[in-house]
């Protein structure tokens, strides 16, 4: 209980912290700008404005979060160490993977604040300029892009406890796009490079990268299609597992550093 | 039997030196009990090891070798801290949060919630006089204001050890003796207080025992009047004498010493108080001048001086 308690200290200061940082306002207020802008192709038929409207909706919202969820977290650990505001923490009866977990968490709930604010803008949008239509695929289209965020959050934290934040912060904006094109990627390179060694590699790559593509519902929310129960359920247990994973890594990487 | 509240056998620490082949010992050896309760003076010139000994204890680093336990609980051990408050010598807190803030977050990780938790923040800004500037962000508040911050966080939970890096950093002198107040205050409770200082002269009235640190080793340990050198000294101004080589070995078979002073064309002579008598009538038999005669008994900072060198290197 104390463990979670330690964890809901340190994930609110992260989260006041991060909701103050001028770049999130930045961002967000760029991603209600292009929510809102998306309202211009408003000359297109109803269907094209609607699918038009989510594709760039949907867009905006995945890549400003995940910019805010890079972004804090790439620099908490390390910001927290440079500052020295970890030592009054770390000297109480608090472990280092509390730690860790109070930072992911802190960097997820202003994530959450952020993606909130987003999804009402595009809810209204789509309300407002589609004559009250509201499609409610929204409901777990949204979910899906913050587990997505969430996994890219847990690498990032990762890799901020082994390597110097503009390092750990461009590696994962690389596994941020390689993540969004891994199945297209590995067919490519498997039927570019068939050689034994490097199929082996390449297989390497593709099953330690996460598949984020498989987090994007925004053709099943635009085309209506449904998408099984089953699917969902696993794709969700999927990313779970491997937040879970990158949070176990980053504890035991933290843990071992001087401080 | 008194009970330990810090223990540490063997502490070595190293770290890469500049050149990352070259290892920088910072820590050699070091072997330390410190008693519960009471207030122990850890000194030493800057460099001499002290922070790092600190860190190592609060599991921020791992010692190279040796262990170290907190009223018999291993460091390594989160569970040891939880009998520990840590003042750093800068305070390092998150400037856009509010004085109250800080200490409730800190309340928080010292296990209390709810109103208890409310009570204890509040209880402890007025003992550390930081109430009034409560809902001031830390970034509004002057250093003093947050080193009492600071000072509540380190008593948040009511720990039974108190670890102190230069806890008067910053103050002013209103705000050092209000300090020393609070000190006294909590060695009289029973609290185990930790505190590195610079300020020999404050920690010789407070301290029950010191431990000198000089370039990463324990160079003397026990009660300030055990560190000092317990006979008084006298001090003789002499002026005008001819001959002084003679004299001066004299003098040094009675465990003094004297050297001329240049600028005055004088010279000064110390011995053993106890050989004050004896040191007179020599002076009288070669019919020397004596201009002043003083006693003094060596301080704690003469005690430092004399053991880690005046340069400190």
């Amino acid at each position: 209980m104390q463990a979670l308690r330690n964890i809901g200290i340190i994930g609110r200061i992260t989260m006041l912290e991060g909701a103050r940082k001028q770049v999130f306002h930045v961002l967000l207020m760029v991603a209600v700008v292009m929510i809102f802008g998306s309202t211009v192709l408003a000359h297109f038929d109803d269907k094209v404005q609607a699918k038009m409207l989510a594709d760039l909706s949907l867009a905006s919202m995945f890549f400003v979060s995940a910019a805010i969820a890079i972004t804090i977290t790439v620099t908490g650990v390390p910001g927290e160490m440079e500052q020295k505001t970890v030592y009054p923490v770390l000297a109480k009866a608090v472990t280092r993977s509390q730690f860790v977990l109070g930072k992911f968490a802190g960097a997820m709930g202003t994530v959450a604040i952020g993606m909130a604010v987003m999804a009402l803008a595009f809810v209204f949008v789509e309300w407002w300029f589609l004559a009250g239509h509201i499609d409610f695929a929204v409901l777990y289209v949204v979910p899906f892009l913050f587990l997505e965020t969430a996994i890219l959050a847990a690498i990032s934290l990762a890799l901020s406890t082994v390597c110097s934040w503009p390092l750990a912060w461009f590696l994962s904006v690389i596994v941020c796009l390689v993540g969004n094109v891994k199945f297209q990627l590995y067919a490519s390179l498997m039927a570019k490079h068939p050689t034994p060694f490097n199929k082996i590699a390449i297989s390497g790559f593709y099953h330690v990268l996460p598949s984020l593509e498989s987090f994007n519902f925004k053709d099943a929310l635009v085309h209506h299609l449904t998408v099984p129960n089953v699917y969902l359920w696993q794709t969700a247990l999927y990313g779970l597992c491997y937040t879970a994973a990158m949070l176990t890594l980053a504890s035991i990487s933290f843990r071992r550093r001087e401080l | 039997m008194t009970e330990t509240a810090i223990h540490i056998a063997g502490f070595r620490k190293e770290y890469p030196a500049a050149r990352r082949k070259e290892m920088r010992l910072a820590v050699n050896n070091l072997d330390l009990d410190v008693p519960a309760g009471g207030l122990f003076g850890f000194l030493g010139p800057n460099g001499a090891g002290k922070t790092t000994t600190i860190k190592m204890l609060l599991g921020f680093i791992p010692a190279t070798l040796g262990e170290a336990s907190l009223f018999g609980v291993p460091v390594e051990d989160p569970a040891a801290r939880r009998a520990v408050g840590y003042l750093p010598e800068q305070p390092y807190f998150h400037k856009f949060l509010t004085a109250q803030e800080v200490v409730a977050a800190h309340v928080g990780f010292a296990g209390a919630h709810g109103r208890a938790a409310k009570e204890q923040t509040e209880a402890l800004l007025r003992r550390v006089g930081a109430y009034d500037y409560r809902t001031l962000r830390l970034s509004k508040c002057s250093k003093g204001m947050v080193q009492r911050v600071g000072l509540a966080t380190a008593l948040a939970g009511d720990p039974k050890l108190l670890i102190m890096d230069e806890p008067s950093s910053g103050l002013d002198p209103i705000g050092r003796k209000e300090l020393r107040a609070l000190l006294q205050e909590l060695k009289d409770e029973g609290k185990t207080l930790f505190i590195s200082s610079h300020l020999l002269s404050e920690m010789e009235s407070l301290c029950d025992r010191v431990a000198v640190l000089h370039q990463g080793e324990l160079v003397a340990c026990g009660t300030p009047g055990e560190i000092t050198r317990g006979d008084d000294e006298i001090a003789v101004l002499l002026d005008g004498l001819d001959e002084t080589e003679s004299l001066a070995r004299e003098i040094a078979t009675l465990g003094g010493s004297l050297a001329r002073q240049p600028e005055t064309r004088g010279s000064r002579l110390v011995a053993p108080a106890a050989a004050l008598y004896r040191v007179m009538g020599l002076l009288e038999q070669r019919k020397a001048r004596v201009i002043s005669v003083s006693q003094r008994h060596e301080t704690l900072e003469d005690a430092f001086l004399r053991l880690v060198g005046s340069t400190g290197h």
